[in-house]
């Protein structure tokens, strides 16, 4: 049982809160995902849950257990964080990035197993990076780092992933075969998934549930079709919108109208 | 078996070195001799008094010396995340300077003088890292703010000086210029005895070393302490290059030019790059020592003089070449 619970979390830098009060559930084997507005407290909210900021009330629990409870290490053997971005300052080389995934289960000096080598060759097919394996990811595309980026993350082999925006470099054709990648694995090993997302119909098409957050609390959760409406979406980001339905999927697709400004 | 591959090309560079350093020297003596002396422990000869007492613990303290100055190098590049940190350019090595000329005219020798090193090259980089805290950790304020803390220990250091006898500052700039010559503060055997298990430390940090290079965030999400780390392993690397000031007065740039060079040519996992360019830094150290004693036979040049050399030229070509980003 690892899905991920948040009670009534507010946080923040240097005493001020960007995160509100926020409360909300990531069901295991589910993608959960979360929308906002730029400067909304999505971020913010992520570091909190992977302990990289203090929460000032409230708590996050990980499978039942207080996250402040669970020693790092073994908190980095169950969940993995993705950031939006990573800075590479030597020439490290897409094998020996994903490899240090293993480190959690592994530790200082312990040598890596073949088991460690099968999980890196499998998640290196899985996201279509096998040829650029030996690559110095300095020298990769936007889009190529952020999928050895989550490489990495899907390396610790964890029962929950964290991830943040992790298509905004990504081509459509990417976008989908990463969401689906992961929607696979929610489905068929019990991967609990929540995630940030820019792309309101993206969010539409893949997540199980949404919370829609508007200056540090959230404002609406539930399934997407009732978050995203159109006086949801109209009143969070100051834009009106037409929201139809998907004609394969029948769920909620958002249409702008370009020009109007709420 | 790629990982191997360095090594495979290190190990036997670093004993042609060493045998080039036992075979070359300051004195000339001949090949045969060499051999008879190492050979034939304990018998007479004023050829065998130099290979025993001058040579071989001469090629021992630049073997060790240089494998910890390329170390520590690996070792600030990645905590403080930047390729042009080293000791030197970060203002250690001042550090140290001020701490052993300070012990120098306070008559100190051997393991008090290493304590005042140790505890110069702590505190230049303990204002480093406030200064970087207070700033930021770029590139443009870790260097500069070891070139100002350069400024500033040697001018502590002038003042120093020009309270001092002309006997200690005679010993202390003959010292400062960066020498494996004459008998230092610590001998070879006990040198060794503090290198070693510090390099065998280091190496077991070096898992930690890729996590740090890669950023406080990443070290925590994968569950090790970035903050206890980087305290644990920037002490550690004072400490070893505050032993080689003592030891060897200043050598500039070995450990920038090394690290650089074998993260080149075998790529930054600090599993290979830092035993690597352990090795790769005695056998440059060895040869430049070497080639410092015979250039101007029968003179001798301070060693410091040709890394220090061989190590701006190189430094001037990096800045001028790296593209923006990689400067920064």
């Amino acid at each position: 049982m690892t899905g991920l619970r948040i009670e009534g979390l507010t946080a923040g830098y240097q005493k001020l809160p960007v995160v509100k009060d926020v409360s909300m559930e990531a069901v295991q084997g589910k993608i959960s995902g979360i929308i906002g507005p730029n400067g909304s407290g999505k971020t913010t909210l992520f570091k909190c849950i992977c302990g990289l900021i203090k929460p000032m009330r409230g708590r996050v629990l990980l499978g039942g257990q207080d996250i402040s409870r669970i020693p790092r290490r073994k908190f980095a053997q169950t969940a993995a964080f993705i950031p939006q971005s990573q800075v590479i300052p030597f020439p490290f080389t897409v094998e020996e990035y994903v490899l240090m995934g293993r480190y959690p289960h592994r530790g200082r000096v312990m040598p890596f197993s073949p088991d460690d080598r099968l999980v890196v060759k499998e998640t290196l097919s899985m996201l279509d990076l096998t040829e650029l394996k030996d690559h110095q990811i300095q020298r990769l595309s936007g889009g190529e780092v952020q999928r050895v980026i989550l490489a990495g993350g899907l390396a610790q082999k964890p029962e929950i992933i964290l991830m943040d925006e992790p298509t905004s470099h990504l081509d459509i054709g990417h976008q989908v075969r990463l969401l689906s990648l992961l929607k696979g694995l929610s489905e068929n090993s019990g991967l609990t998934v929540l995630i940030i997302l820019h792309d309101l119909n993206l969010a539409s098409a893949y997540c199980d549930a949404l919370a829609l957050m508007d200056d540090g609390r959230v404002f609406s959760q539930g399934s997407p079709t009732a978050v995203l409406t159109e006086e949801n979406i109209e009143q969070v980001y100051r834009t009106p919108v037409v929201v139809g339905t998907d004609p394969v999927i029948r769920r909620p697709h958002i249409f702008f109208i370009p020009g109007a400004v709420a | 078996m790629n990982r191997l591959i360095p090594f495979i090309v290190l190990i036997p560079l670093l004993v042609f070195a060493l045998i080039v350093g036992l075979f070359m020297g300051g004195a000339a003596i001949p090949a045969s001799e060499v051999i008879d002396a190492l050979v034939r422990y304990g018998s007479a000869g004023i050829g065998h008094t130099l290979i025993w007492e001058v040579r071989i613990p001469r090629v021992v303290s630049s073997a060790l010396v240089g494998a910890s100055l390329a170390g520590c190098g690996v070792v600030f590049q990645a905590v403080l995340r930047n390729p042009l940190a080293e000791p030197y350019t970060l203002g250690v090595s001042a550090g140290g300077a001020l701490g052993a000329t300070t012990a120098i005219v306070l008559g100190l020798t051997g393991l008090p003088m290493v304590a005042w090193c140790f505890a110069g090259c702590l505190l230049s980089i303990g204002l480093v890292i406030a200064i970087s805290t207070v700033r930021e950790f770029s590139t443009t304020t870790i260097i500069l703010s070891g070139v100002v803390l350069s400024f500033l220990f040697s001018a502590v250091m002038m003042f120093i000086l020009s309270m001092a006898s002309s006997r200690d500052v005679h010993a202390s700039i003959l010292w400062l210029m960066g020498s494996l010559g004459s008998t230092r503060a610590v001998s070879a055997p006990v040198l060794a005895l503090v290198v070693l298990p510090l390099a065998l430390v280091l190496m077991c940090f070096s898992r930690d070393l890729n996590l740090i290079s890669l950023g406080d965030e990443k070290t925590h999400l994968l569950g090790f302490n970035p903050g206890t780390l980087k305290t644990v392993l920037l002490v550690l690397a004072s400490l070893l290059t505050g032993i080689c000031v003592a030891v060897s007065g200043i050598i500039g740039f070995v450990g920038l030019i090394i690290p650089h060079a074998v993260r080149k040519a075998c790529g930054a996992d600090h599993q290979v790059l830092l035993p690597a360019s352990m090795l790769a830094g005695s056998s440059f150290l060895l040869l430049s020592d070497t080639l410092a004693q015979i250039i101007i036979r029968p003179f001798e040049l301070p060693v410091g003089v040709i890394t220090g050399i061989i190590g701006g030229v190189f430094f001037l070509a990096y800045l001028l070449k790296a593209r923006p980003p990689e400067v920064f």
